[in-house]
């Protein structure tokens, strides 16, 4: 579909992974040697999360995903043109960073793209999925690309795994490690056929100022990886700064909250999801539904949004045509938007019958 | 109309650390073209190889940083001058991998200009004797310019189908452990350079073969140099035995690894020895095996 003389690009099929194991939050704080002070699955409304096994990586989860969106696609993958990796965590072959060649590589291989498409890996941490949503689209619409394959697997765990190790005060830059969960996204975008589907913007802004208030690298502690969160100072400097923003998009895209139909922010917790949406319902003047299904799944990461989107297209939890508007919030300090109607996925997942 | 490089900088002398070296050449390359850092839309950090082996946020945003560019725009009062960072990892190939997305946000008017910039580094910011890649800084302006016939053109990317990836980097985390963040692993296949070449010759030969590209109008050939002479290996078993001058930087500077086409390519412009309508091939090579080209119309 063509606006003005620009093609639309829409999401034509989603595909998911997660490992079996499944992980309480009571589980988590009982292996802990020191435990915090306040109700951890209380404040940040997670209690279940999925838990990688020690096969499973960054790599197989990604690979599970991709060939979930290509049994629900009407692609093969030699007619795929691009296959976008945006996954924070690159680990393949168990617990092994890898650098090089970049994870997509691999993944181009084993699903069977043609040589000639185009592969790599984009990260930008939490907002990864829905920054290459942005750059897709923006490929789909020059026509760099007729379509194009987001993948993402997330085993981020480990990170998990050290803060149970490591926290030894009732404040720990490690707390926020204990909110995520392992999951693999993978999505499918090309041209929309209708004017009305697709996604209509994305607009993205780094506040690189409060670029290292959340690090993840290797411990010095303990073998494994760490995530070192001032999970408080990221939260105010957020919400101070997303009014004005919002209010910018809005009045740059000429949008209100009647225009949506469901809103999906990051899934970071409850409270502060709920601070968020809050601000945004005096901007927006109405808010949207909210899906979260933070309570299953914890902080997935980069593909938290459509980890939610697939959790509320298999309910068949969703109005017919949906339009979305999906808020990201992730360290960088990134926040973005993308506002898409996504017919074709719910036709994908079938409707309520 | 096309996508242009306004700007560029190279140089070994940054700070040791992998966000250093890429902010230094960020604000040169900005000073270079007297260009405003509000004027920045995407900043786009191609480097792979980083400081303590941090995964999160990406190495770009930390860059943006340290760059002063934009850190802050609604304090700032400017909303509508932002900047969008994120990393591309796409070996050497990553230069020209940010250059066909940049073009993608030119061309839908979500970007006038973007900021690539690379510097490799072994994760304990340390001359380490086993990193194979030497640390340069390196950035490039790019823009879309009006202008006729200028900028890049006929991009092509390919990965071999075999189950050989020729070079490796990694850690693993647990066989590391308590020094993981300073670590890392390279191994490379015995044949690794030879069969590289091969595969990057046979890519062009195909693009000339098949008219997609004259390998007669190519002036200049900015090429991956994993080692001295490569480029030259290259052109010569793509048949490239013209006028084109093969660029090689490797006495100098060894691999750059992923600064290496913007430093080669900087020695060019900044050796006043480019003209109007000159054309250079980019060209890299590496692991995967994976190779990308795209022309340059000066």
């Amino acid at each position: 579909m063509v606006i003005g003389s620009m093609i639309k690009a829409q999401f034509e099929s989603l595909g998911v992974f997660f490992p079996d194991r499944i992980v309480s939050t009571e589980e988590l704080i009982d292996r802990m040697p020191v435990k915090p002070l306040f109700d951890l699955e209380f404040l940040t409304g997670v209690k279940d999360r999925r838990w990688r096994s020690d096969a499973q990586d960054s790599y197989t989860i990604a690979m599970a995903a991709a060939l979930d969106c290509l049994k629900k696609s009407r692609y093969s993958p030699e007619q795929i043109d691009v296959l976008i990796c945006a996954s924070i965590s690159h680990f393949k072959g168990g617990l092994n960073l890898w650098m090089k060649p970049d994870l997509s590589k691999f993944l181009k291989k084993s699903l069977g793209l043609r040589p000639d498409a185009m592969s790599f890996c984009m990260t930008n941490a939490c907002a990864g999925m829905l920054t290459a949503v942005h750059i897709l689209n923006n490929m789909i619409q020059t026509g760099a690309v007729r379509n194009g394959l987001i993948v993402s697997g997330e085993c981020i765990t480990p990170i998990a795994d050290t803060a149970v190790r490591e926290i030894k005060e009732t404040i720990d830059l490690q707390f926020a490690s204990l909110t995520v969960g392992d999951s693999g996204v993978a999505l499918m975008m090309d041209r929309a056929e209708d004017e009305n589907e697709g996604i209509e913007f994305a607009d993205f802004v780094t506040l690189a100022e409060f670029a290292d208030l959340c690090l993840a690298m290797p411990s010095n502690e303990n073998p494994g990886l760490a995530m070192y969160a001032r999970a408080v100072d990221i939260h105010q400097e957020a919400i101070l700064r997303l009014p004005r923003i919002l209010k910018f998009v809005m009045k740059k895209h000429q949008i209100t909250g009647r225009d949506f139909d469901y809103v999906i922010p990051h899934q970071t917790s409850t409270r502060a999801i709920e601070a968020a949406l809050a601000l945004c319902e005096k901007h927006l003047q109405v808010l949207p539904e909210a899906l979260i299904s933070i309570d299953r799944y914890g902080n997935t990461a980069s593909t938290s949004h459509f980890v939610v989107l697939h959790d509320h297209l298999e309910n068949k939890r969703l109005k017919k045509n949906s339009k979305i508007f999906f808020l990201a919030l992730a360290s960088g300090m990134v926040i973005g938007f993308v506002a898409a109607r996504i017919g074709k996925l719910e036709a994908c997942y079938g409707y309520r019958s | 109309m096309g996508t242009v490089l306004k700007a560029s900088f190279a140089s070994p002398d940054g700070p040791p650390s992998s966000v250093g070296m890429a902010a230094f050449a960020a604000k040169n390359c900005l000073a270079q073209c007297g260009m405003s850092i509000s004027e920045v839309d995407l900043l786009i950090n191609v480097g792979v190889f980083r400081d303590d082996n941090i995964i999160e946020p990406a190495m770009a945003p930390l860059i943006q940083k340290q760059a002063g560019l934009n850190p802050d725009p609604v304090r700032r009062g400017s909303l509508d001058h932002t900047t969008l960072s994120f990393d591309i990892n796409d070996g050497p190939g990553g230069f020209l991998t940010a250059v066909r997305v940049a073009e993608s946000f030119f061309k839908t008017g979500r970007a006038r200009h973007a900021l690539v910039v690379g510097g490799d580094i072994h994760p304990s910011r340390t001359p380490h004797r086993d990193f194979p890649f030497s640390t340069m800084a390196a950035a490039a302006l790019l823009a879309f310019a009006e202008g006729d016939g200028q900028g890049f053109s006929g991009f092509h990317f390919k990965t071999s189908s075999n189950g050989s990836f020729g070079f490796s980097a990694n850690v693993d985390l647990m066989a590391n452990g308590l020094i993981s963040r300073s670590s890392m692993n390279f191994e490379m296949e015995e044949d690794y350079t030879d069969r590289l070449i091969a595969f990057a010759s046979e890519m062009l030969l195909e693009l000339f073969q098949s008219g997609r590209m004259n390998a007669e109008a190519i002036d200049y050939v900015v090429v991956s140099q994993q080692i001295k002479g490569l480029g030259r290996r290259i052109a010569e078993a793509a048949g490239l035995n013209g006028k084109a001058r093969v660029i090689d930087l490797y006495d100098q500077y060894g691999d750059a690894h992923t600064s290496t086409l913007m430093v080669s390519y900087h020695h060019l412009a900044g050796g006043d020895l480019l003209k109007k309508n000159d054309r250079i091939l980019f060209l890299s090579a590496g692991s995967g095996l994976s190779a990308s080209c795209a022309l340059y119309t000066v």
